[in-house]
């Protein structure tokens, strides 16, 4: 065994555990407060996948009141000067309940990072206070029709212009650019590199409504329209809107990942479900050994995925970019939420149930919602793809 | 890991490293490595003599185990760890080494004034044979009650699991007198038994670091079709795989391990964490001893061939101290039973509180003395 492929492999599949929690239990206590007291007002109905489809402003806004969005953001830009670790409480408990996160879900886990560490003065000022307000909301222009997995195919072309650039493309599978204030945007701003692909990309701030951007619904296969395709028609867009560096989207883009990938969303999808089955069954009077044997392997599941996630989180509070451990987490966890789903089916027989206690209709969103979680934020094939080129096997 | 803890880790690998060599996989009690470490004073890490932070230093002995996982070593590390931290945190002597552990339900263990009768069989206790005194919890009709068997004491027929480490069953017919035997509190066992399932954690998670870099290796050296079989997709997504399996395991065992030294142990978080700590244990063996003989191909199925000592460690210790069914099932039927909202049982808002810790200690009625 060599040495040193030991230790390489140590600091690739390890995590420094500190447990972090007991400093904000406060905070905890608070955001359960006000979830209790919305739920009592019907402003929270339980739901799967509600960081995908539960888009409520008022909610939103309601969070950006008590200071719960863009929570790293500095209190000159409008923000709160907090922890990433208090934004994971605040957001983890905020899945659990299964609230209508959707509006600003993607702002305040991408866009506020990437703002805070690319944006120019100009653009911090005119964005982060409205984000942390919960009044503005950014979708993500990456995928396109030719550019899924493989992000560095992507084809929309930047075109320097006096002032600015004009941008001319598709995008695809935009989700929430039907109702976003602005969308960021990946573009070919110069050639590709002698052999390097990643070389010539940048990454663009587009207002809602532009001219020359057109937003057309793609339904999902329920109906629901979520995605969109964006279609740029020389699209001007002016210099003080370009997002970091000319030629750095790439490294910006990927930057980003580990935060994208290890969150609790990346496993709690479907736990609502789950919430409302244990509700109902710990009313009923006995529970067979199925019951319970099931109850404890989600749940046990559930906690070795916590305990990864706070780690990765403390990790990249202390400036680390723990890649493995987020694609490891996002793998995992994902493809959970949808063992999640198939348990509970085996357990329930749904057809003899009425909805009265709302479990089949949590049941079937967390189903048809299915095909998007190991889809979403990078194929779980290209995540074992990260991983074992990490690990030195390619 | 602290500066500390990783210097333990350390010393505690070159030991092993440098004891077992490429040609010499020790499958039996391995004597010499024994002494080696009663000499670096690492077998006697878990007795509190000397220093108490507590936790019976449960960290330290967490970390040597799963060195010990790793290198898949002939000794029974964890069960004299135990079995030291026990007698120490109850006053009594600690015999020399090394000691192993049981808990029996099935003993007839009773009480007539001051002679305590014991007798009964108790299956499957690890490394009977050699050990130099057995540390057994049992039941008498009122109390949860520690003895201490010596070899003239008990009879032992040989068994093993199928990693040929020894289980063996321990027939007992004797009488002890009073100062062989501690009442315990109620909860006593729990605590003993989450702590026995921790250790069986940090080795398994040990043994699967040990097959995971084997396989590895493997995959970048052997060649087909021309190629190193790591080139090929479908194996790198099988390591890719390993690879969550192995970091679930380490972080599920170091986060438990925090949670056994902040929690009482007759607190639900600790029960929580121990059993999703060994259930995490129980898949990982699962998946990594099956990917690495697949990965391996028919040289890894060989006596030869060192995978075996990970593997059919990883097969024996996934049931060993309660298999993912008994976990899910303790877990289950409590979260079941409660009041509380789902995610309110499993993410306390107190979660991570430091509390005083319920001394198992103070749970001891009766000290013991004895010579031997």
């Amino acid at each position: 065994m060599s040495e040193r492929r030991s230790v390489a492999t140590e600091k690739l599949t390890s995590l420094l555990v500190n447990p972090w929690e007991a400093q904000y239990r406060s905070l905890r206590a608070e955001v359960r407060d006000f979830i209790d007291a919305e739920t009592l007002a019907g402003n929270i109905v339980r739901r799967c996948d509600a960081w995908l489809s539960g888009w409520d402003e008022e909610f939103s806004r309601k969070l950006g009141r008590r200071g719960w969005i863009g929570i790293t953001i500095p209190v000159e830009f409008g923000g709160h000067g907090r922890s990433a670790l208090e934004r994971y409480v605040v957001t983890e408990e905020l899945l659990a309940a299964g609230a209508p996160v959707a509006a600003h879900w993607i702002t305040d886990r991408q866009v506020v990072p990437s703002l805070l560490r690319y944006g120019t003065e100009f653009q911090k000022r005119r964005f982060l206070p409205i984000i942390a307000k919960g009044d503005c909301y950014f979708a993500i222009g990456l995928s396109e029709p030719d550019a899924g997995s493989d992000l560095a195919a992507v084809q929309t072309r930047a075109q320097r212009v006096h002032g600015g650039w004009l941008l001319t493309g598709t995008k695809l599978w935009t989700s929430g650019a039907h109702r976003a204030h602005a969308l960021t945007v990946l573009a070919r701003s110069g050639r590709r590199g002698e052999g390097n692909r990643h070389a010539g990309l940048t990454q663009f701030i587009v207002e809602i409504p532009s001219e020359g951007l057109s937003i057309r619904p793609i339904r999902l296969l329920t109906g629901e329209h979520h995605f969109n395709e964006v279609v740029f028609e020389d699209v001007f867009v002016r210099d003080e809107l370009v997002l970091g560096g000319i030629g750095d989207g790439w490294a910006q883009v990927t930057s980003e990942l580990a935060f994208e990938r290890s969150g609790p969303e990346r496993w709690l999808s479907t736990f609502p479900l789950f919430a409302s089955l244990i509700d109902h069954l710990q009313d009923e009077p006995t529970c067979n050994s199925d019951v319970k044997q099931v109850t404890g392997v989600l749940a046990t599941r559930i906690w070795v995925f916590r305990q990864m996630s706070m780690s990765i989180a403390a990790a990249i509070e202390r400036g680390e970019v723990p890649n493995v451990p987020s694609a490891v987490v996002k793998d995992a966890g994902t493809r959970f939420e949808g063992e999640l789903i198939e348990m509970i089916r085996q357990l329930r027989d749904f057809e003899s149930y009425s909805d009265d206690d709302g479990i089949r209709s949590l049941f079937e969103s967390a189903v048809t919602h299915s095909p998007g979680y190991t889809l979403r934020g990078g194929t779980n094939e290209v995540l074992r793809g990260v991983v074992a080129r990490a690990l030195g096997v390619s | 890991m602290s500066s500390e803890l990783q210097m333990i880790v350390d010393v505690t690998s070159r030991i092993f490293e440098d004891h077992q060599t490429e040609e010499r996989h020790v499958d039996a009690w391995d004597a010499e490595l024994w002494n080696l470490l009663e000499t670096t004073g690492l077998s006697g890490v878990a007795s509190l003599d000397t220093h108490d932070d507590g936790a019976g230093r449960l960290r330290e002995c967490a970390a040597i185990l799963r060195v010990a996982g790793r290198f898949a070593v002939s000794v029974p590390l964890a069960e004299h760890y135990l079995s030291t931290w026990l007698l120490s945190k109850f006053g009594l002597p600690v015999p020399s080494g090394p000691l192993t552990f049981a808990v029996s339900s099935g003993l007839d263990v009773r009480r007539s004034g001051e002679v305590w009768r014991v007798s009964g069989t108790i299956s499957r206790v690890p490394w009977a044979g050699i050990a130099r005194c057995i540390v057994v919890i049992g039941r008498s009709e009122e109390d949860e009650v520690l003895m201490t068997i010596f070899p003239p004491d008990r009879g032992v027929v040989v068994g093993h699991n199928v990693a040929g480490e020894p289980r063996d069953d321990v027939v007992i017919d004797i009488k002890l007198g009073a100062n062989r035997v501690a009442k315990l509190k109620p909860g006593t066992t729990r605590a003993i038994q989450l702590r026995s399932a921790l250790y069986k954690v940090a080795l398994i998670a040990g043994a699967t670091e040990r097959a995971f870099e084997l396989s590895l290796n493997y995959v970048g050296e052997r060649i087909q079709f021309g190629r190193a079989i790591g080139s090929f997709q479908v194996v790198q997504h099988q390591i890719a795989e390993m690879a969550g399996e192995v970091l679930a395991l380490r972080t599920a065992c170091d986060a438990a391990v925090e949670c056994c030294i902040t929690e009482s142990p007759l607190r639900w978080p600790m029960l929580l964490a121990v059993a999703s700590a060994k259930s995490q244990a129980g898949r990982s063996a699962t998946v990594i001893a099956r990917t690495s003989h697949q990965l391996h191909g028919a040289i890894g199925f060989t006596y030869e061939h060192s995978l075996r000592m990970s593997t059919t460690r990883l097969w024996a210790w996934r049931d060993e101290c309660g298999s993912e069914t008994y976990w899910a099932n303790e877990v289950g039927s409590h979260l079941l039973g409660t009041e509380d909202e789902l995610w309110a049982a499993l993410v306390g808002a107190d979660s991570g509180d430091l509390r005083v810790r319920e001394d198992i200690c103070e749970n001891v009625e009766a000290g013991v003395q004895h010579g031997n």
